[in-house]
């Protein structure tokens, strides 16, 4: 019996890997942390806005991952304004809102304007919003740290053997 | 609106897709339309130009480059050529009859055709994205015979756990019953793709498209007719069976070779296996690529 646990335990490792397979495919695309960079200092407080704006419009947690994985990828290759750095945010949280959430949940322009009262117009947003497509070349694809855990959670309480639709989970 | 242009500057042909104006963002709401309604970048062309682009595969379409200026939107792509539905539609009756020699290639072609489809979908399958409009239409034949997967308009990444999706999806003729049957919010996941994929399957044999229904109710009773109304055990494929199921009537499933004249055993197999019911018992890409109608040497005959 020692022998069918390893071997349980092998194909369970098989199984996990070949399900984050992609996931590490798509996670190239993740930009590289550095410390020089000035956007640095203001991440944690523009995340924490970030936060707050996808709660208020009760998105889900993997939207914001999503969008936090944008907001550093805009950053990494440019020096914004600190000025800029909410209205960018919200442009992160609205493309990923449209890439990740229900079309019956994506949130209007006017609820994210609301959000954002005093720190732009509507057309600086859809302008931060074409900026961010262009930057990210297109490719709105990522895996967060998120993705991972829902797929190690998956695992942690399934077995290799159970299947849903056909596929291991 | 979709137009064949040629590259300037490279001289390359590719295809561009050109979705209406969108409104200035200060417009009036008179000027919303399809593309914009003043909400920024479309979702639908927003999913599709990102997820062509995360494809690299030579049975998926290459989206060259997006341009997104003065409210317009323009998505290039490389040139293929003719959709396998139009192709289809081109052929005379004299390929799907039975006995000819001209069906006997028809039958070929079906099999040379359904492995690159299979190997498009396993691919975009494995990098987590649902298709969700596999059909005739959206497969493009090249001039050397390779078919590319286009049509990525309601496609999305679908990663665990799963969730409740949109019911819109997948036309009619090719619409899994568990989307069907899902109520507004179904959950499902690869295997709708597949069932897509073998009534593409059938009507490269038979020419004919092989659910058709006019309406949802008439495409379940197109299928049942065809393979049985399903016994209580298949109903679980959805999690909330709708009550009108228990008053249709309670068809035999009818013989698919009977309907797939002159289709292999292998070819029949297969064919049954993609269009199982219950999402679970469905064959998977991956595993239909190594189904013994694949085996062996299959190139096209010259006709």
């Amino acid at each position: 019996s020692t022998d069918r646990n390893e071997e349980d335990a092998y194909l369970d490792i098989v199984f996990l890997n070949k399900d984050l397979d992609y996931l590490k495919k798509i996670q190239r695309l993740n930009p590289e942390f550095d410390p020089h960079n000035k956007f640095v200092n203001y991440r944690y407080n523009t995340i924490h806005y970030m936060s707050g704006v996808c709660r208020s419009l009760a998105l889900k947690s993997l939207t914001l991952h999503r969008a936090v994985n944008y907001l550093d990828r805009l950053m990494g290759s440019d020096d914004f304004p600190t000025s800029l750095h909410r209205l960018a945010a919200s442009a992160c949280v609205l493309v990923a809102a449209k890439f990740e959430e229900h079309p019956s949940k994506v949130p209007r322009v006017d609820q994210v304007m609301e959000m954002i009262t005093g720190i732009g117009s509507k057309d600086q947003l859809l302008a931060a919003e074409k900026l961010l497509l262009q930057k990210l070349n297109w490719n709105a694809s990522c895996a967060t740290h998120l993705h991972f855990s829902h797929c190690f959670m998956h695992h942690g309480v399934s077995h290799h053997c159970d299947t849903r639709h056909g596929r291991p989970l | 609106m979709v137009v064949k242009c040629e590259s300037r500057v490279s001289g390359k042909v590719m295809v561009v897709k050109r979705i209406k104006k969108m409104p200035s963002v200060s417009g009036d709401a008179s000027d919303e339309d399809e593309a914009g309604a003043d909400q920024g970048f479309p979702v639908r062309y927003l999913r599709e130009a990102c997820l062509l682009r995360a494809c690299n595969h030579p049975n998926v379409m290459k989206l060259e480059f997006v341009t997104y200026h003065e409210g317009q939107i323009e998505l290039f792509s490389e040139f293929v050529g003719l959709n396998v539905e139009d192709y289809i539609s081109s052929l005379s009756d004299e390929y799907f009859t039975r006995n000819k020699q001209k069906h006997e290639w028809v039958l070929q072609l079906g099999r040379y055709f359904m492995k690159q489809v299979l190997k498009g979908i396993d691919y975009c399958h494995s990098i987590g994205i649902l298709l969700r409009d596999v059909k005739p239409r959206n497969f493009l034949i090249s001039s050397d015979g390779t078919l590319k997967l286009t049509g990525f308009v309601l496609a999305r990444f679908s990663l665990l756990p799963e969730e409740p999706l949109t019911q819109q999806v997948v036309t009619l003729s090719y619409r899994a019953p568990e989307i069907i049957l899902g109520g507004t919010y179904p959950v499902y996941t690869a295997p709708v793709d597949i069932w897509s994929a073998g009534c593409t399957f059938a009507e490269m044999i038979t020419g004919r498209t092989l659910f058709e229904g006019d309406s949802e109710i008439g495409q379940l009773l197109k299928i049942f007719k065809l393979l049985g109304t399903p016994s209580d055990c298949n109903k679980s494929f959805c999690f909330e069976v709708p009550s009108y199921i228990e008053l249709l009537p309670q068809w035999q499933p009818q013989s698919l070779s009977e309907r797939l004249e002159g289709l292999c055993d292998e070819g029949v197999d297969l064919l049954s296996r993609m269009l199982l019911y219950h999402p679970c018992s469905r064959i998977t890409a991956r595993d239909a690529l190594k189904h013994p109608y694949f085996q062996g040497d299959h190139s096209l005959m010259k006709t």
